[in-house]
C-alpha cells in the first residue's frame, strides 16, 4: 500500500491567518496527518478520536432526522471555532481556528483541500 | 520576486527533493513548484521555474512564520528528504519578465549532486552555468584583440616610466637650483630661470655649458667658487645618470 502524505494540504490550511490546528483523520478517529501551533500530539491524538466520534454520532442523527447528507458541521466556542469536514468515506478534515477568523474563508480552503486531497487519491 | 500561480499541473507529487527537481530540470519545467514537507517543523516552499531553471525559491515556515530565501532556501530544500509538490503553471507575462532578468540563483549549480541519471543536457551544473559570451554580449563588452591587449600594456608601461622620469627630473632641477643659490645667492635667479625652463634631462648639460661661459657672472663671483659650483652641478647629473647627447 502506498504511504500518503498531505503534509502540502495540511501547509495549504495552516498558511492562512488564525488557524492552530489542523487533523485530517480516518473514519474511527486515528490521526492520518496533523500540525498544530497549541496543542502536543498526544492532544491531538485525543482531539481527533473525540471529534470523529461526535461528528460521526451527529451526523448519522441529523441525516436521518433530515433524511440528507450532512458533509460539514460547525462549532462555535468563546474563543474558538471547529470546522469537521468529510472529505470521502474514509477522512475527515477537523480545522481548529481563533474565534476572530473569517468563517467564509476557512469554508472555501477547505473546500478547496478536500478537492486536492481528492486529486492525490 | 515571486509570481501567481495558474492552473495545476500535478498534485501530491511524492518523494526525495533532490530527484524531483533534477527530472523538472531535465524536462524543462516551467511554472511554480510548491514543496511542503517536514524538517524541525512544516514548512511550505515555493519555487519558480523556467525553462528548468530556477529562477526565485522561497520558503514559509508555517509554525514559526519565519521565512528563507534564496540560496538558504535552496540548502535547506537539499536537506529535504520526503515531500509533497505540488506543480502549477504561470502566465506568460511571469516568464517574459523573468527571462528579461535571467535571474538564476547559484547554489542550485554549487549544491545539487550530479547523478549518473542525469545527462550533461540536464545536469544542474550545466544548465546554471553561465556562458561567457552571453555575459559579454549582455554587459556591451568588446573582447580586445591581442594587438589592442599590447598597445593597452605597453601604453601603461610607458605613462608609468614617464611619471618616473618626470618627478626625477624635477628633484634634479631642485638639486641644481640649490647649489646654484649656495654659491651665488641672490645672482642665482636668472640660472634657476634657466633651470626651470629645461624640459628634458639633457638640456641642464647646456645650462651648466651656459655657467661656465658666461663672463657676467665672473664679474661678481670667484673663478674658483664658479668652478666649484659646476663640479657639484656635473656630479649630481653624472649620479642621477644624466649624459650629454651630442648631436
Amino acid at each position: 500500500m502506498m504511504i500518503r502524505m498531505y503534509e502540502n494540504v495540511i501547509a495549504d490550511l495552516m498558511s492562512l491567518d488564525g488557524i492552530k490546528a489542523v487533523i485530517l483523520s480516518d473514519n474511527e478517529g486515528n490521526v492520518i496527518e496533523s500540525e498544530s501551533i497549541l496543542f502536543e500530539s498526544r492532544e491531538v491524538e485525543s482531539l481527533a478520536a473525540f471529534i470523529t466520534d461526535f461528528f460521526n454520532k451527529g451526523v448519522e442523527t441529523i441525516s436521518k432526522t433530515l433524511d440528507d447528507e450532512v458533509f460539514s458541521v460547525l462549532i462555535e466556542c468563546k474563543k474558538e471555532k471547529l470546522l469537521i469536514s468529510r472529505v470521502n468515506e474514509n477522512l475527515i478534515l477537523l480545522i481548529n481556528a481563533d474565534s476572530r477568523t473569517n468563517i467564509g474563508l476557512m469554508r472555501i480552503e477547505t473546500r478547496k483541500a478536500i478537492e486536492k486531497i481528492q486529486l492525490m487519491e | 520576486m515571486m509570481v501567481v500561480k495558474d492552473k495545476p499541473i500535478a498534485i501530491g507529487k511524492r518523494g526525495n527533493f533532490t530527484n524531483i527537481f533534477c527530472e523538472l530540470s531535465q524536462s524543462g519545467f516551467t511554472g511554480v513548484a510548491e514543496v511542503s514537507y517536514r524538517l524541525d517543523e512544516i514548512s511550505r516552499a515555493k519555487i519558480v521555474f523556467i525553462k528548468g531553471k530556477i529562477v526565485d525559491c522561497k520558503i514559509s515556515k508555517l509554525i514559526s512564520k519565519s521565512e528563507l530565501t534564496g540560496d538558504e532556501a535552496i540548502n535547506e530544500l537539499l536537506k529535504v528528504d520526503k515531500c509533497v509538490v505540488d506543480l502549477y503553471t504561470i502566465n506568460e507575462s511571469a516568464i517574459d519578465n523573468f527571462e528579461q532578468n535571467e535571474v538564476y540563483l547559484k547554489s542550485t549549480a554549487q549544491a545539487v549532486p550530479v547523478t549518473e541519471q542525469m545527462s550533461a543536457e540536464g545536469n544542474p551544473l550545466e544548465i546554471c552555468k553561465l556562458n561567457r559570451e552571453e555575459i559579454l554580449k549582455k554587459y556591451k563588452i568588446k573582447e580586445p584583440s591581442e594587438e589592442e591587449i599590447e598597445a593597452i600594456i605597453k601604453k601603461a608601461v610607458e605613462d608609468e616610466l614617464e611619471v618616473l622620469e618626470l618627478d626625477e627630473l624635477e628633484q634634479t632641477k631642485e638639486e641644481l637650483k640649490t647649489i646654484a643659490r649656495k654659491y651665488l645667492g641672490k645672482l642665482s635667479k636668472k640660472i634657476e630661470n634657466a633651470i626651470d625652463q629645461s624640459t628634458f634631462p639633457e638640456e641642464l648639460f647646456d645650462c651648466i655649458t651656459d655657467i661656465k661661459k658666461s663672463r657676467s657672472l665672473l664679474m661678481f663671483v670667484s673663478k674658483e667658487d664658479l668652478n666649484k659650483m659646476i663640479e657639484e652641478m656635473d656630479s649630481v647629473l653624472k649620479a642621477k645618470n644624466i649624459e650629454k647627447v651630442n648631436i
